[in-house]
Formats: C-alpha cells, sequence, structure tokens
C-alpha cells in the first residue's frame, strides 16, 4: 500500500480561459516519514491517438514532509498551443497529475476537460485554427479517476 | 432440552461491489467489540465499516448503513479485526503483505467524501500504523482479549507478536512448516494456538513464545492445499477461492476449555475437532455437514468455527454450562452447535450461493454475521433463550481461573490495607493531575488546542479554497521544490502519546560538537536552580568549559609534544568562571619536575596577573608579581585583611569561614574570614588543578591527578592523595587528545564526599569508608535509547542534575523520556538501585525518596515481589524490635523508615497482585507503633 495517500485535490479557476494556468490544490496523507521529496507532475495529453503529443506541463518536488495531512498548491502554465493538432485542440481530452517516490510513479488522477467556445458562432462554426484566446477550458473536476500501483517506498 | 428457540436471518445488503455493480467477495467480517459497527474486507481492496445498530433495529431504514470506506490497500482484504474491549483499533491483513492499523479520526468529523470515487464517509478511519514483516500474504489477525498483543500470520508460514500498544514486533514464531491458517489467543492469556497448512495445530506459550505442544492428530488426513499452492501463480483468481478454504478461522471458547478447529477428516467426513485443554486431545468432533460422498471432498472443508462470545447456562439443567459454537462450511451452510447437545441447534439452509468465508459473533452473543465468497453478509439473529440463560461476567471468570486466569484489573480486594491505600493513591492522582494542567504546558492537549485556524477552514471545505502557506523554492537544476503545508498530524489528537512516540523529532540527535558546547552552559543553569541548593551544594562551575585536560602517559600510545606537555595553557585561556580573566595573562604555570614523571596529568591554570573573586558584600583580588603575590581582602569598599604569599596564586576559593589561595609551588594557603592563617601552607606534590569547598570540606584536585579532602575547622584530612586514575579510566581507554576524558566537574558534598563528573558523562563519587571510587550514573544509562522515570526538573537534585546533564549531552531532555513501557527490565532497575545507593552515599534525602519510589513504582510495575519484600522488610527493620535491636537505625538520611515504608505501601497498592505484600506490612507497621508507646 501506499504511504502517501491523497484525500482532495481542488481545481482551482475552472472553469478559465485555455491560456490560463492550471491550479491545483493537493491535500495528502502521509504515514511514514519519507527519505526523500515526492515528485509531483501535470501532464497535457495533447492528443488522444499518441502519446507524441503529451506535454509535461510542470514537475516539481515537495518536500520535506512531516507524517499527517499536508497540502500544496500546485500551480502550472497552460498547454502551448502550438504543440497541439489543431485538430486536437478543441474537444474532450485529459489532464492528469501523477506522484512519484524515487522515480517511481504511485499515484495518477486524470481529469476529462473540456474545451470550448463559449460564443454561439464560434461554437456553431469553429475555425480551422482556433482561436485560443477565446477558447474555454473546463475541467470535469468532480469526475477524478485514480489509479494506484504499489511500488517499493 | 429446551426448546430451541426462534432463529431470524437478516441479510443487510451489505457488499463490496466493484465498478460495475457486481458483487466481489468478502474475506472477513468482523464485529466491534461495542457492537456498533461491523467491519468488511474484500477482494475489492476495499475495507467497509458499517453501522450495525441500523441494521439489527427493524424500526430504522437501512440508508446510510455505509459508515466508511477505506480503500488504502493494494490487495485483497483478507482479514480485519476490531481490537478488544473499547474497539479503539482496526488491523487490517491483505496480500500486499501489509497489516494495517486504523483509528477513528475525530478530528474532521464532517462526511468526506473518499478522493476519486462517489463513495461518502460518515466516519473518518485512517491509517495510523503500517506494520511490514510479512513477505507474503497477511491471512489471519488475532488481538489478544487484554489488546497486549496482535498476532499476524500468512502464507509465508511464520507469525508474528506485536505489540498491541506501540505496534512494535516483539516475537516471531517460524516453527510451522506450512503456511499458517489462522491465530487464536487463549482467554487465558496463557496460549496462542495457530493452525497450519503442515497438518498441525501449534499451541505457544505467551510467556517464552515457545512451542507448548504440538497437535497433529485429527489433521492427519485432512486435504492439504498442494492443489491451490500449485494453481497460486497462474490463475489468481480461483486461487483465492481456494486459499480461502485455508485460512481458518478456529477459535478458543470462552470458557478456555477448548479450543475448535476445522479442517479435520474422521474417517471420510468433514469434521472439525474441538480439542481439550492441556490434554490437547480431540473430545468432540462436530459431524453433520454433508458427506464427502455427494460433494467434493475439498468443497466440502469446514471452514469456519467461532465460539460464541457467551457462555450459556441451558435453562433446564442450570449446573451445566455449555459453550455456544457456529460452524460455517463450503457447503454454503451454517450450523450453530451447543457442547450440551450432540446434534446441532441449527443449521440453515444453503443461505449463501457460495462458501462462508468469515463468521462473527455480536459481542452479545445473540447475532452472527457471516460473509461469504458470494459477496453477501448475512446476519443470524437468536431471541432472547434461544441458547439458555447467558453466564454473568463474574461465573465467567470464576471459570477462567481455573486455569490461572488472572488479570490485574479484576483482582478483588482482599484486605483493607489494600482498600485504603488505593483510596489515598486516587486522591494523589487528581491533585497530580491538576499539578500537571497547572505546570506543564508541553502536553498533548494544549497541541489540540493550538491547531492551525486553517485546519477548520479545510474540513468545512466547499468550492472555496483557502490560501495555502507554502515554502517555494528552486532547486540546483531550477527545479522548484515546495514544502507543503502541514496541516495535522497523524494520529487524532485525543489519542494517546504513544502513536506520536515512533516518530522522534528529527533533531533528537546532536553532533557531538554541539553537545560539547552546551556542557558548561547546562551546568550553569544548573547553578539556577534555586530549590536544591538548601541541600545540596552545585556542583563548581569555576571549572573552564570542556573541563580540566587530562592526559595520560606511561601505558598509553601518546605523542608528547612540548605543546600537549602543557595541555592546559590553551584552552584554559579562555576560562571563564568565577575568577576573572580579563586581566593579562602572565606565562603559563612552571612544570614541575614530578608533573614531568607522572601518569596522569591535569590541565593547570596560566599564571595570571591579576585574580578576582567576588564576595557578597566585598572582593578578594590576588595581585600576582614575579614571586610574591598579594591577596587583598575588601569588605564595603575597605581593606579588611592583606597578606602576602610567595608564588603566584592560580587558584582562589572563598565561603564564609574561610578563603583558599591555591599556589603555582604547590602551597595551599587557608585564611580565615578575618584573614587570620589557619594553620601553616599546605603543600602539595603539585599545583591545583581545581578547588571546591562546601561548608566546612575542602578539595583539591592536583595537577598530577590525585584528590585531596580536608575538614578545614577540625583540621583532619578525609581523603591524602588518592588517584583519579579510575575515573579517568587509564587502563581502558586508548588516549588521543580528542577522545581524552576530562574532568568537568568536581565538588564535595556537604557530608564531604567527592564527585567527579568526566567528559563522557560519567558521575563518580569516592566512597570514603570502602576507599574505592564509585560509578553513579553511567552515560551509557541515559541514552536516548534508555526510558528513565521523568522527574520534574525543579526537584532534581545532585544525582538528579548529573542524570539530566548526561542526556542532555545526549539530546534527550527529560521531557522526551517518560515511562512508556513499566517493564523495562534489569537495566532500569539496576539504574534505581545504582542511584539510589549513591544517594544514600551522599547524604541526599529528598533524592533518596525520589528515587526510592520510582524504584518501587518499577517493581510494582514489574510484579517483582521478591525485591519489592526486600525493600519493606529493609525498611521495617528486624521483628521484635520491642527493645532496640542493634545496628538497625529506625531513620535513614533523618526520615523514618516507617514512614518510608508507608508511602512505598502505598505505591506498591497500584497493583492489587501485590495486594499480599501490602497487607502483611501493613500489619507488621501496625504492630510497630502499637509496641512503641508501650515502651515508652
Amino acid at each position: 500500500m501506499s504511504l502517501v495517500n491523497i484525500t482532495d485535490i481542488k481545481v482551482l479557476d475552472n472553469p478559465s480561459l485555455f491560456g490560463a494556468d492550471f491550479r491545483f490544490e493537493i491535500t495528502f496523507e502521509l504515514i511514514q516519514p519519507l527519505e526523500e521529496d515526492l515528485e509531483w507532475k501535470v501532464i497535457y495529453v495533447g492528443s488522444p491517438e499518441s502519446s507524441e503529443y503529451d506535454q509535461v506541463l510542470d514537475s516539481i518536488m515537495v518536500g520535506p514532509i512531516p507524517p499527517g495531512t499536508n497540502k500544496f498548491l500546485f500551480q502550472v502554465p497552460a498547454p502551448d498551443s502550438s504543440k497541439i493538432l489543431p485538430e486536437n485542440v478543441l474537444d474532450v481530452t485529459v489532464v492528469i497529475i501523477t506522484c512519484s517516490y524515487r522515480d517511481q510513479e504511485f499515484v495518477r488522477v486524470g481529469y476529462y476537460v473540456n474545451n470550448e467556445y463559449l460564443d454561439e458562432e464560434l461554437k456553431e462554426n469553429p475555425p480551422e485554427r482556433p482561436i485560443i484566446e477565446k477558447l474555454y477550458r473546463n475541467i470535469l473536476a468532480d469526475k477524478p479517476r485514480v489509479t494506484r500501483k504499489p511500488i517499493k517506498w | 432440552m429446551s426448546s430451541p428457540g426462534k432463529m431470524q436471518i437478516v441479510k443487510p445488503g451489505w457488499a463490496h461491489t466493484d465498478e460495475k455493480g457486481s458483487k466481489t467477495s468478502i474475506f472477513s467480517i468482523h464485529v466491534h467489540p461495542l457492537g456498533k459497527r461491523v467491519a468488511t474486507g474484500g477482494l475489492d481492496t476495499k475495507i467497509r465499516v458499517w453501522d450495525a445498530e441500523v441494521v439489527l433495529d427493524e424500526t430504522r431504514s437501512h440508508e446510510e448503513t455505509l459508515l466508511c470506506t477505506m480503500s488504502t490497500h493494494n490487495g485483497a482484504v483478507l482479514c480485519v479485526r476490531w481490537s478488544n474491549i473499547d474497539g479503539r483499533y482496526l488491523a487490517s491483513g491483505s496480500d500486499d503483505q501489509i497489516i494495517l492499523i486504523w483509528e477513528l479520526d475525530n478530528v474532521s468529523r464532517d462526511t468526506t467524501s473518499v478522493f476519486g470515487s462517489n463513495e461518502k464517509n460518515i466516519e473518518n478511519w485512517k491509517v495510523v500504523r503500517r506494520l511490514t514483516a510479512h513477505s507474503s500474504d497477511v491471512g489471519g489477525l488475532s488481538w489478544s482479549d487484554d489488546n497486549r498483543y496482535l498476532a499476524s500470520c500468512g502464507f509465508d508460514s511464520n507469525i508474528f507478536i506485536w505489540d498491541g500498544r506501540t505496534f512494535e514486533k516483539l516475537a516471531t514464531l517460524t516453527a510451522h512448516n506450512g503456511f499458517v491458517k489462522g491465530l487464536s489467543w487463549d482467554p487465558v492469556g496463557q496460549y496462542l494456538a495457530s493452525e497450519s497448512d503442515d497438518r498441525t495445530v501449534k499451541i505457544w506459550r505467551t510467556s517464552d513464545w515457545q512451542v507448548e505442544t504440538n497437535i497433529k492428530d485429527p489433521f492427519v488426513t485432512s486435504p492439504t492445499s498442494t492443489f491451490f499452492q500449485r494453481l497460486r501463480a497462474s490463475l489468481k483468481l480461483i486461487d483465492v477461492t481456494n486459499f480461502l478454504t485455508q485460512i481458518i478461522v478456529f477459535s478458543w471458547s470462552p470458557d478456555g476449555s477448548h479450543i475448535a478447529c476445522a479442517n479435520c477428516q474422521e474417517g471420510p467426513v468433514a469434521v472439525a475437532a474441538i480439542l481439550r485443554r492441556t490434554e490437547w486431545v480431540t473430545v468432540v468432533s462436530l459431524v453433520g455437514h454433508q458427506s464427502p460422498v455427494e460433494i467434493f471432498t475439498s468443497r466440502n472443508l469446514i471452514l469456519f468455527k467461532a465460539f460464541n462470545p457467551k457462555l450459556f447456562k441451558s435453562s433446564d439443567e442450570s449446573s451445566t454450562t455449555g459453550t455456544i459454537c457456529a460452524v460455517g462450511s463450503q457447503d454454503h451452510c451454517i450450523s450453530i452447535w451447543s457442547t450440551n447437545y450432540a446434534r446441532p441447534l441449527f443449521a440453515t439452509e444453503q443461505i449463501f450461493e457460495h462458501s462462508v468465508l468469515d463468521l462473527c459473533w455480536s459481542p452479545d452473543g445473540h447475532a452472527l454475521f457471516a460473509a461469504s465468497y458470494d459477496g453477501s453478509v448475512c446476519i443470524l439473529r437468536f431471541f432472547e433463550g434461544s441458547f439458555g440463560t447467558p453466564v454473568t461476567h463474574e461465573e465467567k471468570e470464576r471459570i477462567l481461573e481455573q486455569y490461572g486466569y488472572k488479570r490485574k484489573d479484576t483482582i478483588i480486594i482482599e484486605n483493607t490495607a489494600q482498600y485504603t491505600l488505593e483510596e489515598q493513591r486516587n486522591v494523589e492522582k487528581k491533585s497530580n493531575r491538576i499539578l500537571e494542567i497547572i505546570e506543564g504546558p508541553q502536553t498533548t492537549t494544549s497541541f489540540d488546542t493550538s491547531q492551525p485556524s486553517g485546519d477548520v477552514a479545510v474540513g468545512a471545505g466547499g468550492s472555496v479554497s483557502t490560501p495555502v502557506q507554502q515554502t517555494v523554492t528552486i532547486m540546483k537544476d531550477g527545479k522548484k521544490r515546495i514544502q507543503p503545508q502541514f496541516l495535522r498530524g497523524l494520529s487524532p489528537p485525543a489519542s494517546q502519546p504513544m502513536t506520536t512516540s515512533s516518530f522522534p523529532p528529527a533533531t533528537a540527535p546532536l553532533s557531538n560538537l554541539q553537545a560539547s558546547t552546551n556542557v558548561f552552559q547546562s551546568s550553569q543553569q544548573h547553578q539556577e536552580q534555586p530549590q536544591s541548593s538548601v541541600e545540596m551544594s552545585q556542583p563548581s562551575s569555576s571549572l573552564p568549559p570542556g573541563g580540566i585536560p587530562a592526559l595520560f602517559i606511561g601505558n598509553k600510545r601518546y605523542v608528547a609534544d612540548t605543546e600537549t606537555a602543557q595541555p592546559s595553557s590553551k584552552r584554559m585561556a579562555s576560562a571563564k568562571g568565577r575568577l576573572d580573566t580579563d586581566s593579562k595573562t602572565l606565562r603559563p604555570a612552571n612544570e614541575l619536575p614530578v608533573v614531568a614523571i607522572s601518569q596522569v596529568r591535569l590541565g593547570v591554570p596560566v599564571v595570571k596577573e591579576e585574580l578576582k573573586l567576588e564576595l557578597v558584600n566585598g572582593i578578594i583580588e590576588c595581585r600576582n608579581k614575579n614571586k610574591m603575590s598579594k591577596i587583598t581582602c575588601r569588605r564595603k569598599g575597605a581593606v579588611e585583611w592583606i597578606d602576602q604569599v610567595n608564588s603566584p596564586i592560580l587558584l582562589i576559593d572563598h565561603n564564609d569561614s574561610y578563603t583558599t589561595s591555591s599556589c603555582e609551588d604547590g602551597s595551599v594557603y587557608i585564611h580565615s574570614s578575618g584573614g587570620r592563617r589557619l594553620f601553616p601552607p599546605i603543600m602539595l606534590e603539585a599545583p591545583a588543578s581545581f578547588m571546591d569547598s562546601n561548608d566546612k570540606y575542602l578539595l583539591i584536585l592536583t595537577q598530577i591527578g590525585l584528590i585531596y579532602a580536608w575538614d578545614i575547622p577540625t583540621q583532619t584530612s578525609i581523603l591524602s592523595g588518592i588517584s583519579l586514575a579510575p575515573v579517568l579510566q587509564v587502563a581502558t581507554l586508548t588516549s588521543n587528545e580528542f577522545t581524552q576524558t576530562t574532568i568537568k566537574a568536581a565538588s564535595i558534598t556537604r557530608n564531604g564526599v567527592p564527585l567527579v563528573l568526566t567528559s563522557n558523562d560519567d558521575t563518580w563519587l569516592y566512597h570514603i569508608a570502602m576507599k574505592s571510587w564509585m560509578r553513579v550514573v553511567n552515560s551509557s544509562y541515559t541514552g536516548p535509547d534508555f526510558p528513565l522515570p521523568m522527574i520534574p526538573k525543579w526537584k532534581l537534585g545532585l544525582i538528579g542534575r548529573a542524570e539530566e546533564h548526561s542526556r542532555a549531552n545526549r539530546g534527550v531532555s527529560q521531557g522526551q523520556i517518560y515511562l512508556e513501557n513499566p517493564g523495562v527490565g534489569p537495566r532500569v532497575l539496576g539504574h534505581l538501585e545504582t542511584v539510589l545507593s549513591a544517594a544514600k552515599i551522599i547524604d541526599s534525602p529528598s533524592e533518596f525518596r525520589q528515587y526510592l519510589f520510582l524504584y518501587v513504582q518499577q517493581l510494582t510495575d514489574a510484579q517483582q515481589e521478591v525485591k519489592l519484600r526486600e525493600v519493606c522488610k529493609e525498611l521495617l527493620g528486624p521483628p521484635g524490635s520491642r527493645s532496640k535491636p542493634n545496628g538497625w537505625e529506625p531513620n535513614v538520611l533523618g526520615q523514618s523508615k516507617h514512614q518510608l515504608l508507608r508511602d512505598v505501601l502505598a505505591i506498591i497498592s497500584s497493583n492489587r497482585a501485590l495486594q499480599r505484600i501490602v497487607e502483611e506490612f501493613d500489619e507488621a507497621l501496625k504492630r510497630f507503633s502499637q509496641s512503641i508507646p508501650m515502651e515508652m
């Protein structure tokens, strides 16, 4: 079982503009003291077909952590839209938060993300090149998918 | 035969379900000892806590019976067990090889949702401990009746015994050759029984964790699980079915007389064997489940036996008590047996679609909870009188007493002395607590109230975020590092300190460097403690930081270069004590030839131009000039007396009755307060390294490591030229400048006993009558791993301070040490015995009392009757002391031994098992007090 247990993730500023930072307030529990820091990452899935378009938005180290309940704010920049195929910018994709200890990923939280125009006209006839400034991002914050993996602690 | 009562089957609809909503197997079920909650663990890796009261109360709806879902395990949860009595903990074992200990979190009482799922938790059970030791699936857990131990067993064929409070691993039992299927504690507390796949049941003694007996007979032909083991690697799911046929809950009858084992074969029939205590032979075989002719043998195993926690008297034959036993089987049935009848009282038709995997009786004995592989739970309710009349608690204990059952809190008070003493103690306890509340702010309760306010907001948190206070740093590689905001510790604040104790503050081990700089400071702090100075002299602070450097030659490999030949000069230059050191250093002290040939050399103060010693209302000054030195004593501004000596003065010391000046040539001048030389100068073979005086006694350590002590007013010698070599452990320590033992402090007590504190934090005293050095505080006893009882700081006497000092240098403060485990064993007792006798030698009544009581408390907790008796006898004195016996003093250090004995008895009375001693000596004391007035 995991020594680290995520008890809550709050998705702040949601929905927001596509270009705004992601802000996650992560609360987790630590059962035993750890020798090393935890590495947290946010990955934006750019394409449903290939992991080639995945973007690691940021990765940070968290520590030292006293045993007990802890929380921190994880703020990461928006994905680089130029690295996403135009046809994949709109619609549903996934943003993933992962946590690793000693380079072993032990938990992965996935959120569905829906990118759309609020402007009715743009909604009806989306331009071929997406207009990032008018694109809104909505994270399905109440439906996180949590995958845990046993690792060597 | 009484008419069998009615039975009702309730299917509460409790289930473990997967994401698609279909049921998954429930491997374990257990009822909370208070009967309100039921825990289940299953294949879905989850543990669920259910509200049992709601289900059993027909008037309430069955909604919201799920109190909590815990999904921390990575593997199927094979066993869940509540701790006994109050059910504070829930232990769970899983095939992820880990045991988790859960405790209810009272901090966040609100309903919280489980992150990443739709489930809501009404109660919040949190992991407080994670026990790793098993190298394979953990299949069985069992708490001893008094929660002292938790035993775990599993596929690795080991059994581990854990401390039920600290959860430290106490023992590993490895005698089984096959995986261990089940564990059960003897209600009497003598044995642990384990059943293994090696076709044996082993009975272990709890006293030494050795095998008491090995039972093979009923199992010789029982099916083994080779089948399962072979399949295990490839077929995980099927695995689990077969595997669970092997995890057999077997149990002791509540009266401790029998043990029930499942999975036996008698001829071709599957039976459950009941074994009798001490003979360990099968006395009853419960036959009745379908014969193997009709069903596959391997499918017909009797899986579970669970004794009803209550004993029942059958209504018509009130003389016999019977135990009720439930048997679950792979034939999907449950049968209920009474040891009074040859046939089952109840037998259910197939209430499950699959095997019964776990059974548990409710605490009142009227409901049986069963969990099945089919993923459902079934409750069998029996109405009052179904099994006869329950036997009362007292009757049960009487039955257990036959087998030596003994429990501290149930020992009946036999005499009035015990009773009155206990009453007194209760009163004292209360007043102690008040003291604690007022004086001791460092308790966990204060932590409680100082909860960061942010915590509350988090608990109440809706979508609104609270600002997170985190520290962000950028690491070398440019990566951000965030130190998270700490919200709260692991355990609920309501819990005992034991849960926090396993995480010692990271700062505990101090480096040697820090420690050595603390030495002097801490001894200065001691100086400032006012209370004990009434009785005890303070250890002198006139020693330099780092103590007096010492050097041994001759038997040591030591390179004696010119600088180290005078080891004092450099370090002493920074000396700061009561001596004013602002004045110019004239030169290092001359080295006398006698020092050059001495094996032990101590540092000597350098020769200063001027020495000043502040008095209460004046000052003593020494002016050193070439060959002459002038001592001037001024009081209230006027010169009171002047004397001249013809060697530079190195040290001066003063007390109310005399002033001592020690010179470079080894002479010591003693002046009365009026300035008269009391006697001709004492001539020592080497200059003094250190001086201390206490009342009439004067102590001098010379440069060559000899110690002198005199009684000045009577002009008698106490010690003359006693070598310090034993204290410095010349014989055993290898010497180099860094590991050299040095003298940190030396003093003489008011009864003339020299005390020496060395740099390795040992404290020594010189027993004058026995003419030898004795080590009072051994630094190895004061390390962080050595739990000593806590004494409030202001109560510390001389020995106490030495002890505290020694500990402080090891990074342990008194506050961190508390009496965690009463039976710490011989080391603590040995230490307490040492300091107790030392307190007697140095004539420190308050410390003697303190340590005596601590010692007795330890002995009482450890039930060391022989030692206690000896202590009491010593205090009581020889019998028939009507006429004053020779050689027995009624007082020790000015305190009445009998009064001490009264206090000691009050302490002993805290353990009722020792009440015989209390009574015996209380009686004796009474006889004494009656006889004394008669004498007068």
